[in-house]
């Protein structure tokens, strides 16, 4: 069977916008159905995957992703007839009754949730296409079908923890056998992750969208500050549960929209609001550091529960709140399991696959074997890259090598010379992380490298780290990891062996730690290639790995938008392949 | 009866102590009055699962049977009796 997933809600942030208008435009991210993807398997097979986001350029948006379609389509070549069926990463349609209990201006249920909705999109972009091959799975049962298909096990825990699904924040799976059944759920109004969110918000970044920054901001805090509120607020219970009163505060429908009583709660008994352009002080790191050991805590305690009842000591995760790299290395460390498995687009792009995984599997087609490096979106060829750069020759210079290895020594030389360095090629990545395909990248062991790229190239916070990029046969030399542990996701923290920390300034976090990704020969060859020159050149088959985009904007998807960003940042090389850019008159 | 007032009481312990919810009147409307709203309903489910024994499908819900403390109170006591049958 030709399956395509989908996710995202494309009217969830304008329905708000119509029924609550007027409000600051961070609020509106208080909202359903962000990161929308589309993913195709054929019998059984990953074909493609893409965020919608690297083709409108609209950062986490939840348009209906029909670029994203068609580009699946064409890497299969096939025409949206053919598909058998079109799947969304929701399911609404038991809820339905329940939304006439919600008095709003107008109806969420049928303009955003419901199945007419989403068939109304479809007719919309792909008007042929026959209604009765539009199905719907359950946004969590998506999520752990995104985990548990790819993760090679045929039994495991699998826990999907979020903000919310359709009304869950998360749910327990036992995985068995090719199948998924539910253990238990935690409801939205106990969500660790809106609570997380809530604080993200509350210290002036971005609701849904800037999480991760808050981890980065986190080591900088004392978490002994705000200990106790927290652990107050969150109640740990019985039977891997959790209990979050807060969040249960707001009574009016407009209150329980924008969560505001719970804000007021943060404002009058945590610290004020702080402004997205107020400087970040002392207290807001440690309001970030309390919180993030929470997170840890609750991570610990639901996965730690729930594998010691079920007897299972492998973990497969998956949801927004598994993208947290900090809470999945205390879970890699705490030997509550022997292993485990986090699918690497974690969050609401990853329902896509996960969507269409699980109708694969219904028909008994799903293999189910470890996902490699989510190389699933698109490349360009030859042709278009030298038409790229054609179109931008007043202002370049581009210079051919003939072979992978030629590029490779060229990149090594210029990383350990101390250049930053874009490096496009393949596939694009599916997921948040930048994995060697769309990299911006630089030696480690220089002392300013952080600061350089924080304000030249990436225009972002300073207070955030960068991760390292090893060969995983070095990885065990450079962090506290048994040798041959392989993390090709970039989605742990460990921890950087103490007498390199000195020496690796620009990927060690102020509390010894790193984001680390181990790079194979088999998994992620031409990165590999690559690492090995960079060892040649500089003793270490390490380099500082971070997305290909600038703040605020997606990873760059095409040529014409790789040389556009290298051309308005201060990145000095560009490599398109085997082609390497300068900017005209740069030596 | 003693038991249907019983059953009551605890209902009304839930939306206090579960659901801080200021316990309703027997026969409050819960519906007209905007206590629950689809979250809250989703978690009032899960508690009658926990308390009662009583698992209701979400989609097999009928929108009636909740619309008081004395409606939930009978619908889980027949769920109950149904399951000790």
């Amino acid at each position: 069977m030709k399956i395509i997933g989908i996710s995202g809600f494309e009217n969830s942030t304008s329905f708000k916008k119509n029924c609550w208008p007027g409000l600051d435009e961070r609020e509106y991210r208080i909202s359903q159905g962000h990161d929308s993807a589309a993913a195709l398997i054929v019998n059984g097979t990953i074909v493609a995957a893409v965020a919608e986001e690297r083709f409108n350029r609209k950062k986490h948006c939840g348009d209906f992703p029909a670029n994203a379609i068609r580009y699946c389509l064409a890497e299969a070549g096939l025409s949206f007839v053919e598909v058998d069926e079109l799947v969304h990463g929701f399911d609404y349609t038991p809820f339905k009754k329940l939304y006439s209990l919600n008095v709003t201006p107008k109806d969420p249920y049928q303009e955003v949730y419901s199945q007419e909705a989403l068939l109304a999109l479809v007719n919309r972009d792909f008007p042929t296409y026959p209604f009765e091959r539009v199905h719907n799975v359950q946004h969590h049962l998506a999520h752990a079908a995104s985990a548990y298909f790819t993760s090679g096990w045929e039994e495991c825990l699998t826990v999907v923890i979020d903000g919310m699904g359709e009304a869950y924040s998360v749910t327990i799976y036992h995985a068995h056998g090719g199948k998924l059944d539910m253990v238990y759920q935690i409801p939205t109004v106990d969500s660790i992750g809106i609570l997380y969110s809530l604080v993200t918000l509350h210290l002036g970044f971005d609701f849904n969208a800037d999480e991760y920054k808050i981890m980065g901001l986190a080591p900088y805090g004392n978490a002994e500050r705000f200990r106790s509120f927290f652990n107050n607020v969150v109640e740990q219970r019985d039977q891997g549960t959790i209990r979050i009163p807060i969040l249960r505060l707001n009574r009016t429908r407009e209150d329980r929209e924008f969560l505001r009583v719970t804000r007021s709660y943060l404002a009058q008994h945590l610290i004020e609001e702080r402004h997205p352009d107020a400087e970040i002080t002392e207290i807001h790191k440690d309001v970030a550091a309390s919180l993030q050991e929470c997170l840890d805590r609750v991570m610990l305690h639901i996965c730690g529960y729930w594998g010691k009842k079920l007897g299972l000591r492998k973990l497969a995760l998956a949801g927004g709140v598994a993208l947290n790299c900090t809470a999945n290395g205390k879970l890699l460390r705490s030997e509550l399991f022997d292993e485990i498995y986090i699918q690497p687009a974690a969050g609401d792009d990853g329902t896509a696959l996960g969507a269409a995984l699980y109708r694969s599997a219904l028909a008994g087609e799903v293999i189910n074997r470890r996902q490699s490096v989510p190389f699933l979106g698109p490349t360009y060829s030859t042709e278009a890259i030298n038409m790229a750069c054609t179109e931008y020759r007043e202002q370049i210079e581009v210079v051919r090598f003939p072979t992978l290895e030629e590029t490779c020594a060229k990149a090594a030389y210029l990383i350990a010379s101390g250049k930053v360095v874009a490096w496009y090629r393949g596939r694009m990545e599916y997921g948040p992380r930048a994995l060697g395909h769309r990299s911006i990248l630089a030696d480690p062991s220089h002392p300013n490298m952080r600061e350089r790229i924080n304000s030249m190239v990436k225009m972002r916070e300073a207070f955030r780290p960068f991760a390292p990029a090893v060969s995983l046969a070095h990885v065990h030399q450079w962090f506290d990891v048994p040798p041959g542990t392989e993390l090709p996701y970039m989605i742990m923290i460990v921890n950087v062996k103490a007498e390199h920390r000195a020496t690796l300034p620009a990927v060690t976090h102020v509390d010894g730690s790193a984001r680390v990704q181990t790079v194979s020969a088999k998994d992620n060859p031409e990165f590999h290639a690559l690492l090995q020159a960079v060892g040649k050149a500089t003793g270490r088959e390490m380099v500082l790995n971070t997305s290909f985009n600038i703040k605020g904007q997606p990873i760059v998807n095409t040529p014409q938008e790789a040389i556009q960003t290298f051309l308005h940042t201060g990145i000095e090389y560009l490599f398109l392949e085997n082609s390497l850019v300068k900017r005209k008159g740069d030596r | 009866m003693k038991d249907f007032t019983d059953v009551c009481e605890r209902l009304q312990s839930i939306f206090h102590q579960e659901l801080q919810i200021d316990p309703p009147a027997f026969s409050d409307d819960l519906v007209e009055a905007g206590i629950l709203d689809s979250m809250m309903f989703v978690t009032l489910l899960m508690h009658l699962e926990e308390e009662f024994g009583a698992r209701i499908a979400i989609q097999d819900i009928e929108m009636s049977d909740f619309s008081t403390i004395s409606k939930i109170a009978k619908l889980v006591t027949t769920i109950a009796s149904q399951h000790a049958a």
